[in-house]
């Protein structure tokens, strides 16, 4: 694979393209660590304005903000909690996944598993909604955290045990 | 067997049948398959991107360091100091160039901060000393251009001079055909002795010293190069493949000649796509001989 051009951050219009294509996953990868929306925005943009005034002297510009985000993160601590969006169900519209048992099954289920996805320490809960809710693949997590692929794995293994003893045992 | 990465595996569907088998017997296996199943209907959190970038781009920008020099031996130092002005001087008058290579678009920025993207297989050139009075760039190929306001800004092509104050223009000079796009400010062209005035979304085309056809309308806010379209007004067939030849990186050879102009768009990001699009249109047959690609007329009457 070619290695990509260094290319002038410092230029709007090259910013504008790295920002549009980072700052999701940036921002959603601290919101999975600490379930606090706010707070991943406020350290997003600050990682990002970080790089705009720093832009000359910044080589890596995907590390950078990557490394003033985590940094920044070191200061907190406490989790508050992941709320899921869910899509409009159109796989089932037909009429008797629409029945009230059903339905009210399905909420059932999803609230032990956002007990679960809260019960999971940070290290898993954030590899496995990296890859589950944000679609990045294991290289891409290991990468982003500075960790292996092996180590990303082991999270993935141990939040899918831990989430499934939490959800059979839940009473 | 990796028995604390297994369901990793099993989640990336890269467990083989014997392992995939031997999970499914797993009381659990219900349970993580429920688990699966509710992520899928799970959205990503999406940001608004836009209102964040515009409060980065508010943010003042730090002052760069000033470092003093203090020389003890000042007449050592101002003999020195002479010697790399002088140096110094030759290299500041030589004039900038960048140049886009075929296959890639180029970016960078001028000293007062307006920035160029040049097109595929493009040059340019200019001179940075006294920039802020003098801004003057010389174009050999297509840009697309943001100029910060300030004092006149020319764009000099072999085929004519574009001048703005602060807008948001395209340039297009190839061969004997310049194209000039304005999508923001007021653009005036000069060929042949005769100027021309653009305003937001029009544009003319000035062939072999002419205007040809008057000026028209571009609907879109910024040229579609930038992105990933290739789009083309009544151009002849060999400038549409030179485009491409430019954008992909390629060789197109074809014997097939044809007064038909084309007037569309081809994707920039999908080769067999916009190769298969012309053929159909001009009734070619693709054929690859190494790392040449020969376009044949399929009905040689035509």
């Amino acid at each position: 694979m070619k290695k990509p051009e260094i290319q002038d951050i410092c230029n709007k219009l090259i910013f504008s393209a790295f920002f549009k294509a980072q700052a999701q996953t940036l921002r959603n990868y601290i919101y999975y660590k600490f379930g606090d929306k706010d707070l991943a925005e406020d350290i997003t943009q600050d990682a990002f304005i970080k790089l705009w005034q720093h832009c000359a002297e910044v080589r890596n510009p995907k590390s950078f903000v990557y490394t003033v985000a985590k940094n920044n993160a070191l200061n907190h601590t406490a989790y508050k909690k992941v709320v899921f969006n869910y899509a409009a169900n159109n796989a089932s519209t037909a009429l008797d996944n629409q029945n009230p048992e059903y339905l009210l099954e399905e909420k059932e289920f999803r609230h032990k598993f956002d007990a679960a996805i809260a019960a999971l320490t940070e290290s898993q809960r954030t590899a496995l909604l990296l890859n589950r809710v944000e679609g990045k693949k294991y290289k891409e997590i290991a990468e982003m955290l500075g960790i292996s692929v092996k180590a990303v794995e082991k999270r993935i293994h141990g939040a899918l045990i831990a989430m499934s003893e939490k959800i059979e045992n839940f009473r | 067997m990796n028995d604390d990465t297994q369901l990793a595996r099993w989640l990336a569907g890269e467990l083989d049948g014997p392992e995939l088998e031997e999970l499914k017997k797993s009381p659990r296996y219900a349970t993580l398959m429920r688990i699966k199943e509710n992520f899928e209907k799970i959205e990503q959190p999406a940001l608004d991107a836009n209102s964040m970038i515009e409060t980065i781009f508010m943010q003042p920008k730090k002052a760069p360091k000033v470092v003093p020099l203090y020389q003890k031996a000042w007449f050592r130092g101002v003999a020195a100091s002479i010697i790399l002005l002088i140096g110094l001087g030759i290299v500041f008058t030589l004039p900038k160039k960048v140049d886009a290579p075929y296959g890639k678009t180029m970016a960078f920025t001028l000293p007062d901060r307006s920035e160029v993207l040049l097109n595929a297989g493009s040059e340019s050139g200019y001179s940075s000393i006294n920039w802020d009075n003098n801004r003057n760039i010389e174009l050999d190929g297509e840009a697309y251009f943001e100029v910060a306001k300030g004092k006149t800004f020319t764009v000099t092509t072999a085929l004519g001079t574009v001048t703005v104050l602060g807008t948001h223009f395209n340039v297009k000079a190839r061969e004997n055909r310049l194209d000039v796009v304005c999508y923001e400010g007021k653009v005036q062209v000069t060929y042949n002795g005769k100027s021309s005035v653009l305003t937001p979304h029009m544009a003319l085309t000035v062939e072999d010293g002419q205007l040809a056809g008057g000026i028209y309308q571009v609907a879109a806010n910024k040229p579609l190069w930038t992105g990933n379209t290739l789009s083309f007004s009544n151009e002849k067939l060999p400038a549409v493949l030179a485009e491409i030849e430019r954008r992909y990186d390629v060789d197109i050879q074809t014997d097939y000649t044809t007064d038909r102009t084309f007037s569309g768009v081809l994707p920039a990001n999908d080769i067999d796509g916009a190769l298969k699009a012309l053929s159909r249109l001009y009734h070619l047959k693709i054929q690859e001989h190494g790392t040449i690609i020969l376009l044949k007329a399929v009905d040689a009457k035509r």
